[in-house]
């Protein structure tokens, strides 16, 4: 594992987490999860945006993109929304459960079968194993956190 | 307590709502393969979600409570710098791994690092401490990367 990815993994795990915190936060603040959401992807695009400009990484792009290419922030509002949806009317432990069940399968699905421009791996018994395993660490932390609410 | 018969369907819905992670992994991920900067590929992103959110909220005519957001912390309105993070995070191991590869270490990362932030009470979180269950949580996402990286060796 190179040491690119592992700042990218620690960098996507405390964004993750911690973006949560601050958005229940903001949520509270602001009356409405959806606005707090709003807000956050406006913070996220001027920030990262500015960073472009200033020419912190890559070449300027020459051509569009393929449409379908952007459509990336319309999966994250839909899956924000839904979420919203199901947590309220699951609680937060069953809802996060079966949200990272579907990230997995979805995961195996999209790369075994190369869709969406990833280069098509088949799923190994281990990465089987290794969701399972996820699935259960990611259980037991919802199952504790719901018995403490009590 | 909600019958499990009216259950089902939102349980379904949440399974639906993670497959949607993945697939923006892999979108993000051919977005950056064409503009060559992971920084304009999530700040697109970005802005695509937040147009399209704009225009949900118009239509269900949500409004903010800014008078009361005027007297918050001023940290709260930071969010979107750690999101940014995560999206650009997502993206770079997406291309270097996979998006398969990359949900598993996202998920890890997830879920290791709210393991240490309830144990701090960072963030305004109530502070809930390590115990024997969290402990195995741990273990369990340990035992999960070593799998991924080494196999069944």
């Amino acid at each position: 594992m190179s040491l690119v990815a592992l700042l990218a993994t620690i960098g996507a795990g405390i964004g993750l987490s911690a973006g949560l915190a601050f958005n229940l936060r903001l949520a509270a603040v602001l009356g409405s999860p959806l606005i707090a959401t709003f807000v956050t992807f406006w913070v996220g695009a001027a920030l990262l945006i500015s960073l472009w400009a200033l020419g912190l990484d890559g070449a300027r792009p020459d051509t569009w993109p393929a449409l379908w290419t952007l459509v990336g922030g319309l999966l994250g509002v839909t899956y924000v929304t839904l979420s919203l949806i199901t947590g309220a009317r699951l609680g937060a432990g069953a809802s996060t459960v079966a949200v990272t069940l579907g990230q997995v399968v979805g995961a195996a699905i999209i790369t075994g079968l190369g869709w969406l421009g990833q280069t098509a791996q088949p799923p190994t018994l281990a990465g089987i194993l290794s969701a399972a395993l996820l699935l259960g660490a990611v259980g037991l932390l919802a199952a504790d956190r719901q018995r403490k609410q009590q | 307590m909600i019958a499990e018969s009216r259950r089902a369907p939102f349980l379904l819905l949440a399974v639906a709502a993670g497959t949607l992670l993945p697939m923006q992994f892999a979108v993000n991920s051919a977005l950056a393969g064409e503009l060559h900067s992971v920084t304009l590929t999530a700040g697109l992103s970005y802005l695509v979600g937040a147009v399209a959110l704009g225009i949900v909220l118009a239509l269900l005519r949500v409004r903010p409570n800014w008078t009361a957001a005027a007297t918050a912390p001023r940290w709260v309105w930071l969010g979107g710098v750690v999101g940014s993070a995560y999206v650009v995070g997502s993206v770079v191991l997406t291309r270097l791994l996979g998006a398969a590869l990359a949900t598993t270490f996202v998920i890890a990362a997830q879920v290791l690092t709210a393991l240490a932030l309830d144990h701090f009470g960072a963030l305004g979180l109530p502070r809930r401490r390590m115990n024997r269950t969290r402990t195995l949580a741990v273990l369990l996402v340990l035992a999960a990367l070593a799998l991924r990286l080494w196999g069944l060796a």
